[in-house]
């Protein structure tokens, strides 16, 4: 089974993402903060992580650095949650090291797929 | 080099006058105190016909003062001694009406101070001068009343000599007064009004050690008499004539400094609306995501079976929740252009990946409704500009023309008309716009009514928000329609985006 590491403060989009993704056969490891997020994607090294730009202490982009910096990388896909609003986000998303991105709001329909493409 | 030359031009004016004083002491005297006169007189004319207008009472107060001091003035010099205007009241009386004018001098620049910041009665002031004034000249010459000042053979009296200690103090006090309230004048005729106070000083204590009328001391301070009026001339007369705003009306020029602050701190809450309006619709899009995602699981029966009906509501629900959503993003992007915070990231891009990218999405929509989606662009046209929102727009213009268009065609047509410019026109065979409709094309919530039943679904912001990001992409969006018939939109832009660019079209549109 793939461990997907999400990386997202809000409860309602955590639980979401963790719905979607448990339904489609994922094992989901979760991180409320950005420097968590970086341990656990050092330690627990998933499959995937989904990040969240927005978080409360450091932001998704820095985190990411973090991650790619660490020697235990390893080439993780890492799939920033940008929003279509914020110009720049994507860009910004992929400058950091990003693998790819997914839009808010999240589409059920093709959130799956959108991961494969990066697995 | 204005300085200096004003410095020798009245050298050589004293020196003049020396020479004159040694021709007539009596014609150096009238021509020094007509000097006085005649600066007295022009401050109370300045100050009294501005009186309306002008915000400082201190100044208003010192002119009507001046017009008493320099009338008085006149007659200390038609008394003086050689004048023979008046006959019979021997030296004694021009150094009356002396002392009696510097009473009255150095205690108005003293009570001016009274009227600083308050209100005041021109005309009062007026009455009571010449009340004062009267009762003086009456105590001179008719009752005999005021105290003698010069006694033939003996010189000046001790109570002429202890008033020029006293009126030195007094003058002293009104420069400690002009010191304290700094702040209400220019800092020019501040300096001038000192000067001229203090000049005014040492001319009185140089008065107070004359012998007679027509000695050194006299000369002396009749030099600094001068010096001081020239002062007071360049305070009050020339700067508010050449520089009222300085003088007269500072309190104006004040205000509009503070008017000038006020617009900065506008501007600065200008700003802050504009980072407050982006984290709020930030905030407000959280939830909606939230919303949106879980209907969409719920649809998509991750979370068990939905029947027909349920899934016919949901289906609303999600739909209200995209369209509040996209009100949302065309409302942040509208006002991001007009505090204009939109940073464009231009990149090479191909316009054909652009124009499938647009119309690969609105497909089903328009087969759904039997309606052929047809494009005609040219081959290898790349463009560099800013490709989301050149996205945006097209994805506006080609989805309007397909929400509007019930049978017939869509088609996108692309062309390079001259060597820098690209020309896409969306041109549809919908429902077409009314000729009294097309000034609200582009203005924001004016959805025309196609029919009158059914409302269009859709922000009202699209065409708005479209037209403003042409402009931003140095580009254009016109229309042209036949009711019934069709719509044509045409958006033109340059095929290189440049900075300049954007700054000229501003500068012209």
């Amino acid at each position: 089974m793939k461990r997907v590491l999400v990386v997202e403060d809000n409860e309602t989009n955590l639980y979401l993402i963790r719905f979607i993704l448990e339904k489609s056969g994922y094992e989901v490891i979760e991180a409320r903060e950005g420097a968590v997020g970086v341990e656990l994607a050092i330690k627990e090294k998933p499959d995937l992580v989904i990040m969240d730009i927005q978080l409360p202490d450091i932001d998704g982009l820095e985190a990411t650095k973090r991650i790619r910096a660490s020697e235990a990388d390893g080439d993780i896909p890492i799939i920033a949650l940008t929003s279509f609003a914020m110009a720049g986000d994507r860009e910004r998303a992929l400058a950091a090291g990003c693998t790819g991105y997914i839009e808010k709001p999240i589409n059920p329909e093709t959130f799956i797929a959108e991961i494969e493409k990066c697995l | 080099m204005r300085k200096y030359t004003t410095i020798v031009i009245g050298i050589l004016v004293l020196f003049g006058l020396y020479l004159t004083s040694l021709y007539s002491f009596l014609l150096f005297h009238s021509l020094v105190e007509l000097f006085s006169i005649v600066v007295a007189c022009s401050i109370f004319m300045i100050a009294w016909n501005s009186r309306r207008l002008m915000d400082n009472n201190y100044l208003l107060f010192i002119g009507i003062a001046y017009l008493f001091i320099g009338g008085l003035d006149l007659m200390h010099t038609l008394g003086y001694p050689g004048m023979s205007v008046f006959q019979g009241y021997g030296t004694t009386l021009s150094t009356q009406l002396w002392i009696a004018t510097r009473y009255l001098e150095s205690l108005s620049l003293l009570i001016a101070f009274f009227f600083l910041g308050r209100r005041m009665r021109p005309n009062l002031v007026f009455l009571s001068y010449t009340a004062i004034v009267s009762l003086v000249l009456v105590s001179i010459f008719y009752w005999n009343v005021f105290p003698l000042t010069f006694v033939e053979g003996v010189g000046l009296t001790p109570f002429k000599k202890i008033s020029e200690y006293i009126i030195s103090l007094i003058l002293l006090g009104s420069v400690v007064l002009l010191l304290r309230n700094r702040r209400e004048f220019d800092r020019g005729v501040l300096r001038l009004l000192i000067a001229a106070i203090i000049t005014t000083i040492g001319a009185e204590l140089f008065f107070a050690f004359y012998i007679n009328a027509y000695g050194f001391s006299n000369l002396v301070g009749h030099f600094l008499k001068l010096i001081s009026f020239f002062l007071i001339y360049k305070a009050i007369i020339e700067t508010g004539l050449t520089k009222p705003y300085n003088l007269l009306f500072r309190n104006l020029k004040q205000n509009e400094e503070q008017l000038e602050q006020a617009n900065v701190r506008l501007q600065e809450m200008d700003r802050l609306k504009s980072v407050f309006l982006a984290s709020t619709s930030h905030e407000l899009r959280t939830p909606l995501n939230s919303i949106i995602g879980f209907t969409g699981i719920i649809l998509q029966g991750m979370s068990g079976e939905v029947n027909e009906e349920q899934r016919k509501q949901l289906t609303m629900v999600k739909n209200s929740a995209s369209h509040l959503l996209s009100l949302i993003n065309d409302v942040l992007d509208i006002s991001k252009i007009e505090s204009g915070r939109v940073e464009l990231s231009p990149e090479e891009f191909s316009l054909d990946d652009l124009v499938r990218e647009v119309v690969e999405p609105l497909s089903p929509t328009a087969s759904k409704k039997g309606l052929e989606l047809m494009t005609e662009v040219p081959a290898g046209i790349t463009l560099f500009n800013d490709k989301r929102r050149v996205k945006q727009v097209l994805m506006n213009l080609v989805s309007n023309a397909v929400k509007f268009t019930n049978q017939g065609s869509v088609k996108i047509t692309a062309r390079v008309p001259g060597e820098d410019n690209l020309e896409v026109r969306v041109i549809d065979t919908g429902v077409g716009i009314k000729k009294e409709d097309m000034d609200k094309l582009f203005q924001p919530f004016q959805q025309i009514d196609v029919s009158p039943t059914k409302k269009s679904e859709g922000t009202g912001l699209g065409l708005h928000l479209s037209k403003k990001l042409a402009d931003l992409l140095s580009g254009d969006i016109s229309a042209k329609s036949e009711y019934g018939r069709g719509s044509e939109f045409t958006f033109t832009m340059p095929l290189r985006y440049e900075e300049e660019q954007r700054n000229e079209a501003s500068a012209g549109g």
